[in-house]
């Protein structure tokens, strides 16, 4: 198993180089100035000039990216074009609110999906599946934005219940964290609590099915024990594959969701460089999305273990 | 149930009323135009910027209501050697926010670094033989011939202004952004708190000394800090602005788009009004370079079709009180504004003569590509107008429509269509750029050295010259005047009329500075 890991946290070396070669290519052919941006309307072709010689944006593409490459290596990720801030200063700044907000999202999200997709599969063709179903293809079809304006609308305008934008940190206490993030985590969760609650049903009826359920049930198995130790069980590793994938989902979701609700994290971040053309902050953000998704899959590989005894690494 | 009801009991609750309350009223929450994410207002000329240095830094001189210089930091000053040597006198007393004196010598470096970014300074700069500090508190220019602007220069909120920073981040080179910010304004700024694209805070500067000088207006008189803390948030969406103002999480939303406007306008606690009692100007810029635009007779072809009034509907929408036509090269209201030569964008509109004018001109279905934003409010709503009347006039018509960052990169191309090049572009500015020929840049015509679309009009390049010689104000409007004839005929662009910005604020918010988004003397009634 040990082998196994530091084979698959090798194995994330060369998937970041070609993430970091992908990301660096893609922004040089991309069009758009940060040099401009800066100048603003006032400066002359001149000015604009002189900026980007001063931020060395006017050397040749190898040129740079090698000198990007050898500061990652060193763990440096260089420094915004814009704040003239680190870059890591800047992550650091913005990552408590997005963590905050998937980590909602997701304890929200499995808490609420598993059951539901359980319950729907119990309880197949009745009233209930039909309107767990029901529920998952609006989760599907409204997007996030507008989940989040109605919620806003209605907690915050109307009801004046929560407030409407704004990240409080966790160290100033776990309510007031929880009021600010309980709207963005009920709108992201919406696509994935359908996602969720759609597959742990469809595993669920396949697994209802198999003969050693049959069995439980003939040895007198409560129904909660046959639905949540025995069938549930064996139908984690589809539902564990999902959430891990769903972690994309999320990521993507959180850039929508913290414009909507002004919270300060890497989703709005990525959004403001790309508009700006920061580049260093661009390559950062999406270096550390990557490497976030390479390891949640590596975790999920392992959980793998957990539920099927019959996996080995 | 409200809010606060979840948080505990009644009493607790009507405890926190009252904390709340008090709290509020020592705070104010704004929200800026777009993202704080440059800190240094000499090397970026973004509003954003300059507008959080009005809090922080201070300047020599302010600009009035008049737009006349009024004395802030200076105590006064001397002119001598028919101008070429003037000494500026600062007032006793004044103090950076770390403790440290306000120098000569922090003044004289701030000078000399805003000088090589703002455009009187880069007027001024050939001229100046010296600028020293004889002694702590007196400031000297020695000039090779009178500079008759330098005050108004020093005064200018044009970004970026001349803020006064200590020395040793003075000697900066203007093109490397400082991460330090410490000046001596009315406001500390709170570099712990300060997160990019989320929201900066500001302190009263308890030993703040205000100028004796009584004025009124932009930058001009004593600037009296009322609230303890100010605090910035950034907040891109416009409808989550709306929604937080409507509760009372903000009490200033500095630029809502027009329908956010309409919304919030039911709202009896918030007042819009214009922000500045000047108008934005908006304009049709050419590219020079290129065909067809490359001749006069082209431009001009466009003057029948062109209808300020549809534009400028079609930026801040049918209320005649929000816009203004009849707009020339310098903004109405302003010193130089007159509408002497401006005939052509007058009475009835015709496609037909603008076609046939077109045609005359030696039209014959070239390319034209229109380059424009969709992601900036007003420039993407004249983008579209211009977009429609290209189509009706019939032009061989491509529509590069992108976003703004792709924008400013495109139109850094002189190249031809073929090669990325551009044709035509909308713009919109802030009534200051375009109070004097001094600040317009879209009126400068020198050539390669011009604004993108570089015109290359000698005429009008020598009567800037002559403007900047001038030494009344009288023969300065004069030569505006002349200027705007000349331009009207060679249109190095077309003004497409003039709009009213307008601001939310808080009706218990009082005694707001008219002009930009200004944090002195605004208080809570």
């Amino acid at each position: 198993m040990f082998a196994y890991i530091v084979r698959r946290v090798l194995a994330t070396i060369p998937v970041m180089a070609i993430v970091a070669l992908f990301v660096f290519s893609l922004l040089y052919i991309a069009p758009g100035d940060p040099a401009a941006v800066i100048a603003g309307d006032q400066a002359t072709p001149q000015d604009v000039e002189r900026i980007r010689e001063s931020l060395g944006l006017d050397r040749p593409f190898l040129v740079r990216f090698g000198e990007w490459l050898f500061r990652i290596l060193q763990g440096d990720m260089g420094v915004s074009i814009f704040t003239n801030l680190p870059v890591t200063t800047m992550i650091q700044q913005r990552i408590e609110p997005t963590l905050s907000l998937m980590v909602l999202t997701l304890c929200l999200a499995v808490s609420i999906a598993v059951p539901m997709g359980v319950v729907a599969a119990w309880k197949q063709g009745t009233w209930i599946d039909r309107a767990v179903m029901g529920f998952a293809v609006l989760g599907f079809s409204v997007p996030v934005f507008v989940v989040g304006y109605v919620l806003a609308y209605v907690f915050a305008l109307e009801l004046d219940w929560l407030p409407v934008q704004g990240y409080t940190a966790f160290s100033n206490g776990f309510f007031p964290w929880l009021e600010n993030l309980i709207l963005p985590a009920i709108a992201l969760g919406g696509v994935y609590i359908a996602l969720i609650a759609r597959i742990t049903r469809a595993t669920m009826l396949e697994v209802l099915q198999q003969d050693y359920i049959r069995t439980a049930r003939a040895k007198g198995a409560g129904q909660r024990s046959i639905l949540f130790l025995h069938a549930l069980k064996n139908a984690a590793v589809p539902i564990v594959t999902v959430i891990g994938i769903g972690v994309a989902l999320l990521i993507g979701g959180a850039v929508v969701t913290e414009s909507v609700f002004a919270i300060p994290g890497l989703g709005r971040l990525t959004v403001d460089a790309i508009l700006r053309r920061d580049y260093p902050v661009i390559q950062g953000v999406i270096l550390l999305f990557s490497f976030v998704y390479v390891l949640v899959n590596l975790a999920i590989d392992l959980l793998y273990t957990l539920f099927d005894p019959r996996i080995r690494y | 149930m409200r809010r606060r009801g979840l948080l505990g009991g009644a009493a607790a609750a009507a405890a926190l009323v009252r904390l709340a309350l008090a709290q509020r009223g020592r705070v104010l929450r704004f929200v800026p135009q777009a993202d704080l994410s440059a800190l240094d207002p000499i090397w970026t000329t973004s509003n954003v910027t300059r507008n959080m240095g009005y809090m922080v830094y201070d300047t020599l001189y302010g600009s009035d209501a008049e737009f006349r210089p009024r004395p802030q930091m200076a105590a006064g000053h001397v002119e001598e050697e028919d101008g070429r040597r003037v000494t500026i006198t600062l007032r006793e007393g004044l103090r950076f926010h770390d403790g440290a004196p306000v120098l000569a010598r922090d003044a004289a470096a701030s000078v000399t670094r805003w000088m090589r970014r703002h455009a009187m300074g880069q007027k001024l700069a050939p001229l100046v033989e010296e600028i020293s500090a004889p002694d702590d508190r007196r400031l000297q220019f020695r000039l090779k011939r009178a500079f008759p602007l330098l005050i108004e220069a020093l005064a200018s909120p044009v970004a970026p202004p001349c803020f006064i920073m200590p020395e040793r981040l003075a000697k900066t080179d203007p093109f490397t952004q400082l991460r330090e910010v410490m000046g001596s304004g009315p406001y500390r700024f709170l570099a712990d708190e300060f997160v990019s694209g989320s929201g900066a805070a500001f302190a009263r500067n308890e030993v703040y000394s205000p100028t004796p000088v009584a004025a009124s207006g932009y930058t001009a008189g004593p600037k009296l800090a009322h609230f303890d803390r100010v605090e910035w948030k950034i907040i891109p969406d416009a409808a989550t602005a709306s929604a937080a103002m409507q509760a009372g999480e903000i009490d200033w939303y500095e630029q809502p788009p027009p329908e956010i406007q309409q919304l919030l306008r039911r709202n009896r606690g918030i007042a819009i009004e214009p922000i500045d009692p000047l108008p934005m100007m908006a304009l049709m810029r050419f590219n020079h370079l290129q065909p067809p635009f490359d001749k006069a007779a082209m431009r001009r072809a466009l003057l029948p079709a062109i209808d300020q009034e549809s534009f400028m509907q079609a930026a801040v929408g049918t209320d005649p009180a929000l816009y203004q036509t009849d707009a020339g090269f310098f903004t109405p209201g302003g010193p130089m504004a007159s509408d002497v030569g401006l005939e052509p964008l007058r009475g009835p509109r015709s496609l037909d003569r603008a076609r046939a004018l077109l045609k005359e001109a030696g039209y014959t279905n070239q390319q034209i590509r229109l380059l424009g934003p969709t992601d900036i409010l007003v420039p993407s709503a004249l983008t579209q107008m211009a977009l429609d009347l290209f189509r009706r006039l019939g032009v061989n018509l491509d529509a590069a429509l992108t976003d703004w960052g792709t924008v400013v990169q495109r139109r850094t191309s002189k190249e031809p269509l073929e090669r990325g090049g551009w044709s035509v572009s909308m713009y919109a500015f802030s009534s200051m750029d375009f109070l004097t020929p001094a600040t317009n840049p879209t009126l400068r015509a020198n050539g390669a050295g011009a604004w993108f679309g570089w015109p290359d009009i000698p005429r009008l390049e020598a009567l800037r010259d002559a403007w900047f010689e001038a030494p009344t104000l009288d023969q300065r409007k004069a030569l505006a005047r002349e200027m705007q004839v000349l331009a009207m005929q060679e249109l190095p662009y077309i003004p497409v009329g003039a709009y009213r910005s307008q601001t939310a604020v808080r009706r218990d918010l009082v005694d707001r500075v008219r002009g930009l988004a200004i944090f002195w003397n605004i208080r809570r009634a």
